[in-house]
């Protein structure tokens, strides 16, 4: 019934889970502190007629796993091998989440940067290039709001892609 | 790891609310590394909030990491005379 396997992966606090209900129409339970979601909750997104296997995987600092939760998101994503990993950073603070992008590029997994927050980033005046990220890093980027929904249209035309 | 001409000690031995910058690390790789992958890398600025003489709280950008005495002790920082926003 489903056509593939998705995984949003990213640090913790991030918006991870806010971006699984949004697409999920769940209601996996949120909080705003790190490490919410310890492991790892399934749900379906449908994209133009299709069903989608989403995985919400737990906040990770690194695929070098030290914690249960990072053993949980790690091997997920080297054994499960989802079609694409979507990973989500706060665009407030990108240098510091880019360390994993990093890695889950080394993985060899196909990436969908999602810039989280990019109304924070806005409000502090930092100016996000999604084009230049994406063009370095030769996967799609794509800016969000994710607690105003802003964004998820073009997040669901990059999954429509896949 | 670190520069000469600056003045640098162990992160507890810091102020409480006060800035301070990463200069570099001592002690073992594998602390070196974890702290890097948490946000933690020479030239980053993080504001230590709380020391109780065991454990540390300190703010890095939005998130706030708490370490154990060991761990900040590999920690070597400059502290900032200026107010950091």
């Amino acid at each position: 019934m489903s056509d593939c396997i998705l995984a949003l992966a990213g640090n913790p606090n991030v918006g991870k889970s806010t971006i699984f209900n949004a697409l999920t129409g769940m209601r996996q339970h949120i909080g705003n502190w790190p490490g919410k979601t310890v492991e790892r909750k399934e749900g379906h997104v449908q994209v133009s007629g299709r069903t989608m296997t989403l995985v919400d995987l737990p906040g990770t600092y690194s695929l070098a796993a030290r914690s249960l939760e990072e053993q949980i998101a790690r091997d997920f994503i080297v054994r499960s091998q989802p079609k694409a990993v979507i990973n989500v950073l706060d665009a407030a603070n990108l240098e510091r989440n880019l360390y994993l992008t990093a890695q889950l590029l080394e993985t060899g997994a196909r990436l969908i940067l999602v810039l989280n927050m990019a109304d924070v980033a806005t409000s502090r005046g930092l100016v996000l290039n999604p084009h230049a990220l994406s063009d370095e890093l030769g996967c799609p980027a794509i800016t969000m709001a994710a607690s105003k929904g802003q964004g998820l249209a073009e997040l669901r035309a990059a999954l429509q892609g896949l | 790891m670190k520069s000469q001409s600056e003045v640098s000690l162990p992160l507890p031995m810091a102020s409480e609310g006060s800035h301070v910058r990463i200069v570099g690390f001592h002690g073992n790789q594998r602390n070196a590394h974890r702290l890097a992958e948490l946000g933690m890398n020479p030239g980053v600025i993080l504001t230590l909030l709380r020391n109780n003489g065991g454990s540390l709280l300190v703010a890095v950008g939005d998130t706030r990491l708490a370490l154990n005495y060991g761990m900040a002790q590999a920690v070597l920082v400059c502290p900032l005379e200026r107010e950091v926003s």
